[in-house]
This record gives C-alpha cells, structure tokens and sequence, in this order.
C-alpha cells in the first residue's frame, strides 16, 4: 500500500508539463522571412508577429494586428533568441503558417536552413516554404495591400492553400519539400512569391504567388514560368480544380473556358535492352464553364462534334506544356517529376545502375506524352446562343 | 450514548475488539431500564391514577386535550379521551368517539350481557382503526403521534383510535425535478401519502412496506419498500441491518439515514439514490431495488444506486428511444464538461497553446490581454463566484431574486469583462461548467470537487494532469459499491445486456429482463412479443 502511494505520488511530482505560459507571454508568430546579408553573410531572420490585442472584438485599435521584428545571427537559432532583445514576448513558432526564403538563401542550398526549424520542436512540419522571386523575403511579409486579412501572414496561407483551385503556381510544404529533397530519382519545385503593382495602376504594391522554383537536390537551379509550373501539375497530377482557355472552334478570337474536375498522371518507365524510356499517361474530366462565341447548334450531334473538337485542342494544349516543361527541366538536370523514382520502383535493378548519374542520363531519356481529355458536359447550358437577327 | 456510526470495512475492523464492548455495554443498560419502566409504566385499574399519570407525563403540555366522559351502561362508568390538539381531526373525535359513547340507544341496547371494554371497542366506537396497550409508555406514544387514547375506569388497558389528521402539503409537481412527459406529483411530507402514491402505481400483493421507528427522540416512522419475488433478499436484509445500526436521536430527513448507511461515508459520489417522483421510485422498486421512505420528507431513497442513474431520468422511458439516448449521452458531455472545462481551458492557455486553432488562439490573446491574474487564479476565482452566485439564489428569498441575476449577469459578466478583471472566455468557459453542472445535478458534490482537484492538476501539470485526474477519480469509482453492487455496472464490470438501458435506451420492448445486477429474481420482465409489428404480419399469423 505505501509503495503504491509512493508511486502514485511519484506520477504527480517528477513529472507533467513543466512550460507553462500565459498566453500574455507569448508572441505568436505567423510568418518567417530568412534573407542573408551581402555584406557579411549573416543570415537576416525576420518574424511577424501577431499583436492580439488589435484584433480583440472589444476595443479594437487601430494599429497593425503584426509586428516585424528582423534580427541577424550566423545561425537561424541565435536570431531568432536575439529577438526577445528586442520584443517582450517569448517566440512561439507553432502556429507559424509560412516560411519565405530570399533567392541567395535558396541557391546557397535549403537544407542547412531547414534544419533549424526541423530539429527544434517548434515548428510544424507541415509549414509552407516559398521562395521570394526578384525581392528580399522580408519585403514580401511587410506588404499587405493585396488580399482581405489584415495580417500578411494569414493572406499568404490563404493564397497558397488555394492553390488547389488554379493551375499557375505551385505549393509545397515543408515535409513534402524534405521528401522530395532526401527522396532517390526526384527533385522539389517550390512556389514562388513576387511583388507586383496593382493591375489597376494604384501604384500599390501586392504580392503574388506564381510559376514554380525548380530545385536541384536542396539548391534553386531556376524558375518556371505560368505555363511551364501549369505542365509540371499536369504530371505531377495534384490538381483538383483548375481552369483551361481553349480557342473557340466555332468562331475565331473567341475562346472557351474548361474547368478541369478530376484529373489523373501515370509515369510509366520502359526498358529495352539499356535504353530507358517514359510514357505520360494524363487523364483529365472537365466541364466547359465559359462559352464565348455565340452560335446556334441545329441538333446534338453538332454538341458532340463540339465538344470532342474541344477534347481535341484541350489534349493539344496540355501536352505542350507538358513537352516544354519537361525538356526545361532537362536543361536543368532536374527530376522534379519523379522520372527517377517510378523507375525504381519498376525497374529497381536499372535504376541501381543509373541512380548514380542519374542527373545527366535524365536529361537525354526520351519520352512520350499521351493526353485523354474527356469533356463531360457543356454545363448547365447546351449550346452557344445567337440571338435572333 | 455513543453514536454509532457505519466505519469504513478496516477501520471497522480496526477498532472490532472496542465496538464490541460499547456494543455489550449498550445491549445490557437499555434492559435494565425497559424492566424499572414497565413497572413503572403499566396502566392502572384505577382512572384516577391513569389521569394522574397522563397528567404528569403530558401535564405541561397546553396542547394536550383531555375529555372526561360519563358512559351510562348498568352503572356509570368514567371514560377518559386524551389527544393532542391540532394533530387530529376533532369532528372525527367528535362524531366517532365522544358521540358513540354517549348514544343514549346504548344504555337500551342488548350489550348488557359483554363486558364494556369489549362493547366499545366491538360495537361503539364507528373508527376504522383500533389498538389497544396495557403499557403507559405506549399510549403516550400514541398519543403524541396523533392517535386518541381511550382510558377506561375498572380496566387495565386503553384503547387508541388513529385520528391523525394534521395540516401537510398536497401533491404538487415537485420543483428539483420536473419533467415535461409523464406524471406531475411528486411526494409530500406525509410517509401514508408516499406510500400510498406507490401503492397506487403497483397493484400487487407482493408489494410491501416494512415499517420500523428510528430515531431515540424523534420516534421517525421508516417504511422500507420493495417487491417480495422480485427484490433481492439479500439487500432488503442488508437495509435492515443496516437501518437497526443507527443508534441516533434524530432523523429529520431522509439524508440523516443516507449518511448512516452509505456503503462510501468518504467518498465524493453518493452510493444512494434519491428522488421526490413516485413514478420514478415506482419503477426503481419494480426493478428490484429497495426504497426506504422517511416520514416528515418527499425524498425517498433507494438502493442499490449506480452511476448510471444518474445520467437517467423518467422521461427517457416515456419519450422515444431515438431521442431519449441522445441526452443521456448528452447527458454524460455534460459531466464531463462540467467537471473537465475550466481545467481544459487552463491547460490549453497556460500549456498547450499549439493544441488551439491559430486564430482562437488569437482571440483568446486578445481576451487574456489585459487580464491581470494568471489563467489558474482567474478560473479559480470565477468558479468561486459561481458556486456563490449559484447558492446565493437557492438561498435569497424570492422577492430579492431578481437582484441576484442582476448582480451576476451585469456585474459579473459584464462589468468584470469590461474592467478587465476577467477575460471573455473564461466567463463563457464557467457559465459552461455551471449549465452543464445543472444537468447532472445528482452528482453536485463530486462535480464541484472534482473540477476543482482538475483544475489544480491542470493549473499543476497541464493535459497531463488532467489525464491523471481523470484516472483518479475513475479509479476511485471503480472502487465504489452499494448495497453489493459495483457502483459502475454494467460499463465495469461489463454486463453486456444492461448496456441495452444505460447510457443509451434501447426501444422498451427491448429490455426484456430486469438488469441483472441489482437482481436476479424474476429476471424476465416482459413476453418477447412485444416489438409493435404491422398489422398484415398480424393477420398472417392469425
């Protein structure tokens, strides 16, 4: 009996959780910005962090919800203490949503950055990463003209997430990013932040995420732009929903717009003999949502006969973009589809052989691109209207 | 005297060698004085010394009413009535009693031959009950209960007539527990009402109603109520046991024999049930528990209790079962919540800030801004205000009652706000813990306590802390009987077939015996045809 009220006492005393905060004592952070100094090489950490109190519902003020803090350091880790020199909340980096990292950094190679951020417990694996294009990172965080939130921080989670619903950049997290960097046989692509001006001329600036970094291993080897990041989602084939403006085939100048609702990529290698090769197998299932030229169809048949003209140019398109991003990504040497790694899972005896300059070889493989589009419905409306003349 | 009270089994044990000679002790002194006392105490031939010793028992008494009569039969005979004013119907009296003994048809009638103590009790007196004691002491007690003493001159007994009639409340709907299906009344102060409201719901022969007295000054009628053939006989002569332990002066309520009895006099969670609804007690004793009435109170115990009860009320039987299981579920939230939820928000604000969606983290921030006190001291201080405000207003008369909602919902839920003494969130966290503590209300007393040992093990240790709380008390539970029952079957021990009928129900025509548990005579309760069936299938089967 006094044994085991010793140890129930022991239960209660020699452990628990021991790192109580008030939330008053702490500065959520939101957003991470690391940039490097070209004068001396040290790394340019910057947080933004959220200041609760202008957001409360009760008396709200009118000041920014955030505060930018920047410190350097030689490590990320010593920046990021020698903030509490100079802010009066304890950093606590759990909620943070994103990572934004300069072009230098990203070139000087990410693993090394990362790692701070992986090995310390306090940041989620599942943060974004972003490469700023054009701009220091910490300028990307200090602008936030562009969307509703008020804090750059949830604008910039917002955008990425809804990457799902348009075709032109690309997103990452950082333990897909781990994946793919650590991962035999393919290579990351990062999405990439720019600032902007305003369409509209307001001379304001917005940012915004577009095109792709494509990475060799860790190191940024180059970007890709709107329709080339548009191939590489069609082969790596995560795009949920997405639209695609097709030339219109009944009239000129005119175009139609598909929405894409399911789409699916196969990489599928072949081995003959010491000759590698890859088939692209890409299905896709859309609906036209837009319908610019205005025409009369006389019966169905003309609806059909339409739409598999669509199917048609919509294959046309897809596999252009597929071809151009590829050869780019031969010009980089970089797998960033996972040519590598479908051979090795097929193949794994080849893929021993090859894995080791597997780089270079990847640049000379043929390949072939094989699109089936299938257009299920001309929406709610059949045809095109004309009116009446 | 000493009081006895019921010790936990080792400590009993403990102190077995002393309580045996207290219990020796005790046996031999009431012998000796109930002999003296007889002797005293027998009644006399003789009136006079009857009236003489009445008088001086009852003598200071100004409500005490004696009636001398005269009873022309041969010869003049001295009768004497004795009753306490205000606890007996007087027209009863009067019509029944005073009136049949001076019927002049009665000095004609042909009685002459009977001896006039047994005319009187055979053929005078119209009253529907009848005793008759040779011992002073006995006609005493009568007399202070209610009852009419009949003395007769030239004989050594007297004959006592049940003429109770004092003021009680009617059956009314009983304000702790109301429902909105089902039966209204609920039980008043009087035990033959109670009783009877019962009697009136079980029509069986095999319903009885042992009745016993406790209590050395208040004389407290007891009346243990089960079904013969049904009930366990090994509880029902536990209870008893158990009830003829209590050596007190006193019981005023039926809480004074919960406390006596109580298998658990040291823990937080009650091992007997009680209720103010004759309905609900009804359908406890024909599920083979016992109840024990209490004179002078509505609320009636039963036994054996079990934690599932408490997440039980009448209604669930009368309304369907669909809805019926969700608020018993429903019901075991909001013990959690109400046990767990200030000591969940205090570890979540103070430990576990990633566990909290980022932007109700930062509202919450926003809310514990300016807040001068640590989360731990705020929700211990709002709690305490709670348990003020919550007893404040079962306390105030009712006129000044809307005060206390004024006071309580402005000063403190929105001034205190407003100030900045305490954040948002913690007032909605605590008006939480207090509507869910309402719905459980059986368990009150473990629900406070616990939810404050939660909140220091959570201000402590954090989620972790909370964990080891919960287990405590879960432990501590298990560890729980009453009346020989684990306090929580069926979920542990696990008894599949009771699960039909305890956090969920089951259609009625479902539970097809009685929970095994609490007995296991009669088990089958119903025909297995009872499920409704469509009437084709009906006439196919014809």
């Amino acid at each position: 009996m006094k044994k085991i009220f010793i140890v129930i006492l022991c239960l209660f005393f020699l452990t628990g959780c021991w790192d109580r905060k008030e939330l008053p004592q702490i500065g959520i952070v939101a957003a991470i910005a690391v940039d490097k100094d070209p004068e001396n090489g040290e790394y340019i950490f910057t947080s933004q962090i959220l200041k609760p109190a202008a957001e409360s519902t009760q008396n709200p003020s009118p000041e920014k919800p955030f505060l930018m803090v920047s410190t350097t350091g030689k490590t990320i880790f010593d920046a990021i203490r020698k903030t509490n020199q100079i802010v009066d909340r304890k950093g606590f980096y759990a909620h943070n949503k994103v990572i934004i990292l300069s072009e230098e950094i990203a070139k000087d190679g990410l693993l090394s950055i990362l790692d701070s951020f992986q090995r310390g417990k306090e940041i989620r694996g599942y943060v974004w990463i972003c490469i700023a294009k054009g701009t220091s990172a910490r300028d990307i965080l200090k602008i936030r003209s562009g969307g509703v939130s008020r804090v750059p921080a949830n604008f910039l989670k917002s955008v990425i997430e809804n990457t799902k619903y348009q075709l032109n950049s690309t997103s990452i997290n950082m333990l897909k990013f781990y994946k793919e960097t650590l991962g035999s046989g393919i290579d990351p692509v990062v999405g990439v932040l720019s600032i902007e001006e305003r369409i509209d001329n307001s001379q304001e600036k917005i940012v915004k995420l577009s095109g792709g970094a494509v990475f060799k291993v860790d190191k940024l080897a180059g970007f890709l732009n709107e329709s080339e990041t548009r191939g590489y989602r069609w082969v790596s084939g995560d795009i949920e929903s997405g639209a695609i403006s097709l030339p219109s085939p009944i009239e000129a100048s005119k175009f139609v717009s598909v929405e894409v609702n399911k789409m699916d990529a196969k990489i599928i290698p072949e081995v003959i003999g010491n000759h590698i090769g890859f088939t692209i197998d890409i299905s896709e299932d859309g609906v036209v949502t837009e319908q610019q030229a205005t025409s009369i169809f006389k019966d169905s048949k003309q609806l059909v006969e339409f739409l598999t003209t669509l199917e048609k140019e919509n294959e046309k398109v897809i596999e252009e973009e597929v071809n151009k991003v590829i050869e780019k990504a031969k010009g980089f040497q970089t797998d960033i589809f996972g040519f590598g790694e479908a051979l090795n899972k097929k193949y794994p005896e080849t893929w021993i052989q090859v894995k080791d300059d597997w780089p270079s070889k990847f640049a000379e493989v043929p390949f072939s691109v094989n699109v089936k589009v299938n257009i299920k419905s001309s929406g709610l409306m059949k045809g095109p209207f004309k009116p009446v003349e | 005297m000493v009081k006895k009270f019921r010790y936990p089994k080792k400590i009993e044990s403990l102190l077995k060698i002393s309580q045996q000679e207290k219990d020796s002790n005790r046996k031999e002194v009431p012998s000796q004085e109930k002999e003296s006392v007889q002797n005293a105490n027998m009644i006399d031939k003789n009136l006079e010394n009857n009236i003489s010793a009445i008088k001086n028992i009852l003598g200071l008494n100004d409500d005490v009413k004696y009636r001398e009569i005269d009873v022309f039969c041969q010869r003049t005979i001295n009768v004497f009535i004795v009753f306490i004013d205000g606890l007996v119907k007087e027209k009863y009296i009067k019509d029944h009693i005073v009136k049949s003994l001076m019927e002049p048809d009665f000095i004609n009638s042909n009685s002459i031959e009977l001896d006039l103590l047994t005319s009187i009790k055979k053929r005078i007196l119209s009253t529907a009950t009848l005793q008759e004691t040779q011992a002073m002491d006995v006609a005493v007690e009568y007399i202070l209960a209610g009852e009419t003493v009949i003395f007769i001159d030239g004989y050594d007994s007297a004959l006592s007539v049940s003429t109770q009639g004092y003021e009680a409340r009617k059956v009314e709907e009983p304000d702790t527990e109301s429902s909105v299906r089902g039966p209204r009344e609920g039980f008043n102060e009087v035990l033959k009402v109670n009783t009877s409201l019962i009697r009136r719901k079980i029509i069986n022969p095999n319903l009885v109603f042992e009745g016993m007295k406790l209590g050395k000054q208040t004389k407290t009628n007891i009346r243990i109520g089960y079904i013969k053939g049904i009930a366990n006989p090994k509880v029902i002569e536990e209870v008893k046991n158990r009830l003829g332990r209590i050596d007190t002066d006193v019981i005023l309520e039926s809480g004074y024999i919960e406390q006596f009895i109580e298998d658990h006099p040291y823990s937080i969670f009650p091992t007997i049930a009680n209720s103010e609804k004759p309905d609900k007690i009804a359908a406890k004793i024909l599920e083979g528990r016992v109840a024990i009435f209490c004179d002078g109170t509505p609320f009636v115990l039963t036994v054996p209790h079990l934690f599932v009860e408490t997440l039980q009320v009448g209604e669930d039987y009368y309304s369907r079962p669909y809805l019926s299981s969700l608020i018993r579920l429903l019901r075991l939230l909001c013990l959690f919540l109400t046990i767990a939820s200030p000591g969940l928000y205090i570890a979540l604000t103070t430990y576990h800030h990633e566990m909290v969606p980022a932007l109700l983290l930062t509202s919450m921030a926003a809310a514990e801004e300016k807040v001068p006190f640590p989360t731990f001291i705020e929700a211990m201080l709002m709690a305490v205000v709670f348990e003020i405000l919550r007893e404040a207003g079962v306390r105030m008369p009712r006129p000044v009652g809307a005060a206390i909602s004024i006071v309580g919902a402005l000063v403190i839920g929105e001034a205190a706000v407003q100030a900045g003494f305490v954040s948002a969130p913690m007032v909605i966290v605590i008006a939480l813990t207090g509507i869910c503590g309402f719905v459980v209300s059986a368990l009150n007393d473990a629900n406070i306590l616990s939810r404050f040992l939660i909140m220091l093990l959570a201000g402590a240790l954090g989620l972790y802390g909370i964990l080891m709380g919960f287990l405590m008390i879960l432990g501590h539970m298990c560890s729980l009987r009453s009346f020989g029952t684990p306090y929580l079957t069926p979920q542990a021990p696990i008894v599949w077939s009771e699960w039909k009928d305890s956090i969920i129900r089951l259609p009625l025509w479902f539970l097809k015996s009685r929970p095994q548990s609490i007995t296991w005579q009669e088990s089958k309760k119903q025909s297995l045809q009872n499920r409704p069936q469509s009437p084709n299938l009906m006439k196919g089967e014809e």
